[in-house]
């Protein structure tokens, strides 16, 4: 049979970049902006989101440009022959460590909630299975199944919202307490839990419709992912006081926890099931844009080839922190790969485009 | 398939001497000899493909009152053919031919009298249904083929014969309305049903399993059926059915997950009724294959999770049992199969039987006894009835199975898993399709449309018609 990728449709997009975002972060930022940004701590979510945005301009202006090519044909187009092959194998480095940066902590939380027992390596092969299965499909299949896999929001957003029936909204207050200044400075610490939004570098030929639809899409989803940050975020800070919440490290789950469903106790141990398969999302997303690229840097048509290699890459860089110390090693060279991968170089790479006027062809 | 041809002899003892050589001499081919008028002649045919009744009244009478006549004016029957190829002739014996051949004349009759020893048309066990049409296929080709005509009566109906088999040839035939159907569609089933190369075809399941898109899956990627108004409903809907000459069964392509979920009941009983007994089929398709799964997980696992009288309840049942409970649900499983597969082959008397054996007298004493607790049991019943409200058999028996699997991974890593088997089950469903339409439709890409008449039935006037997905 004719294997024509087919494109996927505006509102797989939208809940394509929700999946790719919410991540394992969102369990712990409430924990980590208690820290610094105090009960500002839903501003600093909305600033990040604001951030973001402007990245997703960013993206667009660069992507716009180059109308059918995704990241690493741009690399190609803009580096030449050999940076540009670099240029792409420093991404596909960075897909790799970001998946696997998910992957590690996504288990440390299970291991932590519920599987106390269990090795850490059946585990994250578990997780390289399902990742493997997933990102080896066609983009369409993907698609599909991040749609049908957000129907697991409901449950999710239920869950914590049902926490807002212990909530006290003193505890909030002051909104300004830690200070405008500090409240900036947290951003730092959400924008990692923002990142997946960067997969629209790859999949962006691959969306059917027009450039202005798929701006508006991605903005759509990062303004629900924002505020779906937002909402955690605010319930978290409402329901624990700030001494509370510096003892919790993942408030979301503790909230969960204590939360009575009347049927089931302990609804923490059925959240983190439901949301491990938000998280094989995220992962997937890295994997297949690290396949992709790989793809293109050997000159295959198809991914999947691939997809084994790279989900082994990133089973292995799992293994190998053993410490808490090098987990934390590779949350922050993550960190700063992320400053380099996605800030820097995309605006590289549109001033680049601009200054050199390389090919100034536009679409429709 | 015997493409030769023999010019006929002049000869009569030529004829039949290369007819009986030509069948092998087989004790069923009844040569009667006959004189027309003067000359020699003899009545050919095969006593089990004929009808006694019509040679009689068609070919014999009328020969006795010959009076001159020609023979061409004296047959009755309702097709005659004056033919002077042999091997054609020997075609037409194994169709329920009898030939009529002269001596000095290479040219001999044809006539049709083919026996049919046909079972009566009635409503298919297995599909039975509250109301509508009671009516089911049989081993006719052309009986169940005009039982299809007398649903659809527009012109629109296409039939295509198609040959299967090489050494023994059987007629399928490929029904499709012309302007509903997609035209690619009918292509891609035309190829597939010309590339099948097997000596023979014994029945709908090979043509099933050579014609699917994943052999590998679990699942059905045919629908069948021996409803005609069940075929129907789906011609009208633009897929195609295949029927194979002598089996009662249709197969519909392209099938999709959810029309394995609707029984033409549905559409028959008022919406919200019909939208209930979705709903509660729906129930049954995750129970029927995740509830022993959630409960191995939870008891051995994640007993926290349990309201603590509830926990108290189900930890008295299970400190008699001395097995933990994968090993408890594998053995009550097994059983349950066990009794299934042998109350499907007893007749219905002794089936009884076989249901108080295994309901009262395992189900109770296996308790009894500390072999299983008692919850497990109800977690198992349970699960079979679900299974047994599905509508089609064939995924029923789909999910029957993966709950081996599913309970395997349960019993390995709780709700984990649990989760990890349904996310692979389901990006399995994603990928699947089924003559390049998407298996999940409409779940898998996610139509609004499609939605309203799969979880739910809403009233007829709102579907209209179905939204014919391009999306993907």
């Amino acid at each position: 049979m004719a294997q024509t990728e087919k494109k996927i449709s505006a509102r797989q997009l939208f809940l394509f970049i929700i999946q790719a975002q919410i991540g394992v972060g969102v369990l712990s930022i409430p924990y980590k902006l208690n820290e610094t940004a105090r009960g500002g701590a839903g501003i600093t979510v909305l600033i990040t989101g604001a951030i973001t945005q402007l990245i997703i301009l960013m993206f667009w202006l660069l992507l716009r440009k180059f109308p059918g090519l995704n990241l690493f044909q741009i690399c190609l187009r803009l580096g030449g022959r050999v940076f540009g092959k670099l240029l792409i194998a420093g991404y596909i480095g960075y897909f790799v460590l970001l998946g696997a940066n998910i992957m590690l902590s996504a288990v440390g939380v299970l291991q932590r909630w519920m599987m106390n027992a269990t090795p850490t390596w059946i585990l994250l092969g578990l997780f390289s299975i399902m990742t493997y299965y997933l990102a080896k499909e066609k983009l369409t299949v993907m698609a599909r199944f991040y749609t049908l896999s957000s129907a697991l929001f409901i449950p999710l957003i239920i869950f914590v919202s049902y926490g807002l029936t212990q909530a006290r909204l003193e505890y909030m207050f002051p909104l300004m307490e830690a200070g405008i200044w500090n409240i900036l400075k947290a951003t730092k610490d959400t924008t990692i839990s923002m990142y997946g939004f960067e997969v629209i570098l790859v999949i962006f030929p691959f969306i059917d419709a027009s450039d202005k639809k798929k701006l508006m899409i991605i903005s759509m989803s990062n303004l629900f992912v924002t505020l779906f940050y937002v909402f955690v975020v605010c319930t978290c800070l409402m329901v624990f006081s700030s001494e509370q919440l510096r003892l919790i490290p993942e408030p979301v789950l503790y909230l969960v926890k204590s939360l009575n469903f009347y049927i089931v106790d302990r609804a923490d141990v059925l959240f983190l099931p439901i949301w491990s398969i938000t998280l094989v999302c995220s992962i997937t997303s890295y994997a297949y844009a690290a396949s992709v690229g790989l793809a293109q840097l050997f000159e295959r048509k198809s991914h999947g080839v691939f997809t084994p290699y790279v989900n082994a890459v990133i089973f292995f860089i799992t293994l190998l922190p053993a410490t808490p110390l090098a987990t934390r090693r590779l949350d922050v060279s993550a960190e700063y790969a992320a400053y380099l991968f996605i800030f820097i170089l995309p605006f590289a790479m549109v001033f680049g485009s601009k200054l050199f006027k390389k090919k100034v062809e536009r679409s429709a | 398939m015997n493409e030769s041809s023999q010019h006929a002899f002049f000869s009569l003892e030529q004829n039949t001497k290369y007819i009986q050589k030509a069948l092998f001499d087989t004790h069923d081919l009844k040569i009667k000899h006959h004189p027309y008028k003067d000359t020699q002649g003899a009545l050919i045919y095969l006593e089990s493909l004929v009808d006694p009744a019509l040679i009689e009244r068609n070919i014999l009478a009328p020969m006795s009152f010959a009076e001159g006549k020609s023979l061409s004016e004296l047959f009755t029957t309702l097709r005659m053919e004056r033919s002077n190829d042999l091997e054609k002739g020997i075609q037409g014996l194994m169709q329920g031919s009898c030939l009529y051949v002269l001596d000095g004349d290479d040219e001999f009759y044809a006539l049709t009298t083919p026996a049919k020893y046909e079972r009566s048309i009635t409503e298919p066990e297995n599909e039975a249904i509250v109301r509508g049409p009671h009516n089911g296929f049989i081993e006719n080709l052309t009986v169940n083929l005009h039982l299809v005509r007398q649903h659809i009566g527009t012109p629109d109906l296409t039939v295509r014969y198609h040959t299967v088999g090489n050494t023994v040839p059987r007629k399928v035939a490929m029904l499709y309305v012309q302007n509903l159907c997609d035209n690619e569609l009918v292509q891609k089933v035309e190829r597939r049903l010309s590339e099948i190369s097997l000596d023979t075809v014994m029945s709908t399941g090979f043509i099933q399993e050579l014609m699917e898109d994943n052999p590998f899956s679990i699942f059905p990627q045919h629908v069948n059926t021996e409803r005609p108004d069940h075929t129907s409903a789906y011609l009208v809907d633009g897929h195609i059915a295949l029927i194979l000459e002598g089996d009662p069964t249709a197969l519909i392509v392209p099938a999709c997950f959810f029309t394995f979920y609707q029984t033409p009941d549905d559409y028959n009983n008022r919406w919200m009724i019909a939208s209930f007994i979705r709903f509660i089929r729906l129930i049954s398709f995750i129970t029927a294959f995740q509830l022993p799964a959630i409960y191995i997980a939870t008891v051995s696992f994640h007993s926290n999770v349990l309201p603590i009288q509830l926990f108290f309840t189900v930890q008295g049942s299970l400190t008699r049992v001395p097995y933990p409970p994968i090993v408890e649900a594998m053995i009550l499983e097994l059983i349950f199969e066990l009794l299934r597969e042998a109350g499907l082959r007893l007749p219905s008397r002794v089936g009884q039987t076989i249901g108080i054996v295994g309901g009262l007298v395992i189900g109770d004493a296996i308790v009894k006894a500390g072999l299983v607790s008692y919850t497990m049991t109800i977690v198992v019943a349970l699960t079979a009835i679900s299974s047994f409200l599905i509508p089609s058999n064939e995924m029923s028996s789909s999910l029957r199975i993966l709950r081996f699997p599913l309970m395997i991974a349960a019993a390995l890593f709780g709700y984990i898993g649990i989760a990890f088997g349904l996310t692979l089950l389901f990006v399995h469903l994603c990928k699947l399709e089924s003559f390049g339409k998407p298996y999940f439709y409409p779940i898998a890409p996610l139509k609004f449309q499609g939605l309203k008449d799969t979880f739910s039935r809403f009233p007829v006037w709102n579907i209209r018609k179905k939204a014919q997905g391009n999306d993907n």
